[in-house]
C-alpha cells in the first residue's frame, strides 16, 4: 500500500504567513489574538478573535480572481500556492488527472454572502451579483485550485466544522490509494464577518472575555469558551512513489486515522472522541506507547475540555502524553485549524520541539494532563496524534509519523 | 442621449470581475474574444447586470450575452440607447 506523505506545506495564520513565520511566532509563543475591532461599538459580545492582519489578498491573489472569490477562498489560494513553492512544485507539470485537490470547509464564503444578502434587502435582486452563485458554498475553494492549477484528479470538499482539515487529509490519502499521484489538501477559514460571527454565537461556545490573554485558556479552571480565528494550512499529500520519483523531501507521512460520531444527547453512550483515538492508532499500527505528543482538539469550554481529558487519559494514561495546543495564540480555525495543528505536528517531528500553549495558569483538576506550557519542549517527536472535534458530534484523530 | 464608450465598458469589466489578464501592450483589447481575455460567461453576467444598473436599459437577455468580444458588446449596448431614444 502505498504511503501517504506530506510534501509540502502552506500555512496562512493570524501570527504568521508562510511555516517559517508562523512556526517561529508559535515557539516563541507569540499570539495573534487582537481585539475584534471591525465588530466595535456594535456592541457583540464576542470581542477577541484571530485577525491574520498581515494578509492583503491582493499580494496573493490576481484581481480576476479576487472579484469572484471570499476571503476564506483568498487564504487557500494563497496557502496552496506557498505549499508548492515549498515542494518546489510547478503544478502545471503534473499529470492533470493523477492530481486532485479536497479540502475541509465550514463556514464557506460567509462575508462575500453577507454583502450579497445586503444587496438583495437594499437594493432589490437584480444587483445580487453573479459570483454569489460560485463564491459562497462549501466546495469553492476546492473549485478555484482544481482551475486556476489544473488538477483534473479527484477532488471533493469535507465539512464536518473542526473536524473538516483531518477528514480531508484522510480522503486525501484514500485517493493515493485509487492512482493520484498528488493531492491537494488541508483547509483554511474565514470566520469574523458579522454575519459569520453572530452564526458563531448561537453555539453559545464563544467566550465573551475581552482580554486577549485571557479568553481562550482551554483545561484551565478559568476556561470560558474559545474565539475564533481565519487561516489554516494548505498540505501537499503526496504517493511515497511521486515524491521518490522527483527526488523530493517530505515532513513525515499520514499514518493513521479514525473517525466517529458522538451518540444522541441523553442516550447514555459516551462520546466518540476516545474511539475515534483508538481507530486512528490501530490504522497506522502503533500504540499508545509510542505517541510522543497529542495535539489537542481544546474546545476551552469545560465540559468539553473535561471530555478531551479523560479520553486523552484513558487511551495514554493520566499525565504520561506531552500535550501540545498552539492554537491559544491563534483562536479555533474550523476547517483551517486542523490542519494548521497537522502542519505543527509535522515541523515539531522536523524540529523535535513540541510547541507550546499560552495563557493557562491553572489547569482543572478534571483536566490533569502535561500540557506544554508557555516555552516549547525540546524532545525527540517521532510520533504525533492530532485531535479534532466539530460542532454537532464530528470527531476525528490523525496519527503523523516521521519517515526516514 | 447618452453614448457608452469601450473606456466605460472596460471600467465595468474593471469593478465587477477584476483586471483583464492579457497585459501585452501591442493586443487590442476590443477586438480579443472575451475566451480570450479570460472572462468565462458569469463575467459576462456581472458586466451585463452592470450595464443594466448603469443605463437604465432592459434589454432582451441575449442581447448582450450573445457579444463576444468587447467591441461587439459596445455595439450592441450603443444600439440599444438608439432604440430607446428613438
Amino acid at each position: 500500500m502505498t504511503r501517504a506523505l506530506v510534501t509540502g506545506l502552506g500555512v496562512v495564520a493570524p501570527n504568521g504567513i508562510g511555516v517559517e513565520e508562523y512556526w517561529s511566532a508559535t515557539l516563541t509563543g507569540k499570539s495573534g489574538l487582537r481585539r475584534l475591532e471591525h465588530l466595535e461599538p456594535a456592541g457583540y459580545p464576542v470581542r477577541v478573535g484571530g485577525v491574520a492582519e498581515t494578509f492583503v489578498t491582493a499580494d496573493h491573489v490576481p484581481a480576476r480572481l479576487a472579484a469572484q472569490t471570499d476571503r476564506w477562498t483568498a487564504l487557500g489560494l494563497a496557502a496552496a500556492a506557498l505549499a508548492f513553492e515549498d515542494a518546489g512544485i510547478e503544478p502545471a507539470t503534473l499529470p492533470e488527472y493523477e492530481f486532485g485537490v479536497v479540502t475541509g470547509s465550514s463556514s464557506g464564503g460567509n462575508e462575500f454572502g453577507q454583502r450579497e444578502i445586503e444587496r438583495l434587502w437594499s437594493q432589490g435582486p437584480a444587483f445580487v451579483g453573479a459570483y454569489q452563485s460560485i463564491a459562497w458554498f462549501y466546495a469553492a475553494t476546492t473549485g478555484q485550485l482544481s482551475i486556476r492549477h489544473g488538477a483534473r484528479g479527484p477532488c471533493g470538499v469535507l465539512v464536518s466544522e473542526q473536524a473538516a482539515g483531518l477528514d480531508a487529509l484522510a480522503e486525501a490519502r484514500r485517493m493515493l490509494r485509487t492512482g493520484t499521484r498528488l493531492v491537494v489538501s488541508g483547509g483554511t477559514e474565514a470566520p469574523l464577518s458579522p454575519y459569520a460571527t453572530v452564526c458563531q454565537l448561537a453555539s453559545g461556545r464563544l467566550s465573551t472575555v475581552d482580554d486577549p490573554d485571557r479568553c481562550y485558556i482551554p483545561f484551565d479552571r478559568a476556561a470560558s469558551g474559545y474565539v475564533p480565528g481565519e487561516g489554516g494550512a494548505i498540505l501537499l499529500v503526496e504517493s511515497e512513489q511521486s515524491a521518490r520519483e522527483r527526488g523530493a523531501r517530505w515532513y513525515g507521512e499520514i499514518a493513521g486515522y479514525g473517525a466517529t460520531f458522538d451518540p444522541r444527547p441523553g442516550s447514555g453512550r459516551p462520546p466518540g472522541l476516545r474511539r475515534a483515538i483508538e481507530l486512528a492508532l490501530a490504522d497506522a499500527g502503533v500504540s499508545a506507547a509510542d505517541v510522543d505528543v497529542v495535539f489537542a482538539d481544546a474546545a476551552g469550554v469545560r465540559e468539553l475540555d473535561r471530555q478531551e481529558a479523560r479520553a486523552i487519559g484513558e487511551v495514554f494514561g493520566r499525565g504520561r502524553v506531552p500535550v501540545a495546543v498552539p492554537k491559544t495564540m491563534t483562536g479555533r480555525l474550523y476547517a483551517g485549524g486542523a490542519a494548521l495543528d497537522v502542519a505543527a505536528a509535522l515541523l515539531a517531528i522536523r524540529d523535535s520541539m513540541i510547541p507550546p500553549a499560552v495563557g493557562v495558569e491553572d489547569l482543572a483538576a478534571d483536566c490533569e494532563m502535561d500540557l506544554v506550557l508557555n516555552v516549547p519542549r525540546e524532545t525527540r517527536v517521532r510520533v504525533a496524534v492530532v485531535l479534532a472535534r466539530g460542532y454537532g458530534g464530528f470527531n476525528a484523530a490523525l496519527v503523523v509519523r516521521a519517515v526516514a | 442621449m447618452s453614448v457608452f464608450t469601450m473606456d466605460d465598458l472596460r471600467t465595468i469589466m474593471r469593478e465587477s470581475a477584476g483586471e483583464c489578464e492579457v497585459r501585452s501592450p501591442g493586443i487590442d483589447i476590443a477586438q480579443t474574444s472575451y475566451e480570450d481575455l479570460g472572462y468565462d460567461s458569469l463575467a459576462l453576467l456581472e458586466v451585463t447586470a452592470r450595464i443594466k444598473q448603469n443605463l437604465g436599459v432592459q434589454p432582451p437577455d441575449e442581447a448582450i450575452a450573445k457579444t463576444s468580444t468587447p467591441a461587439e458588446t459596445v455595439a450592441a449596448v450603443n444600439e440599444l440607447l438608439i432604440g430607446v431614444a428613438a
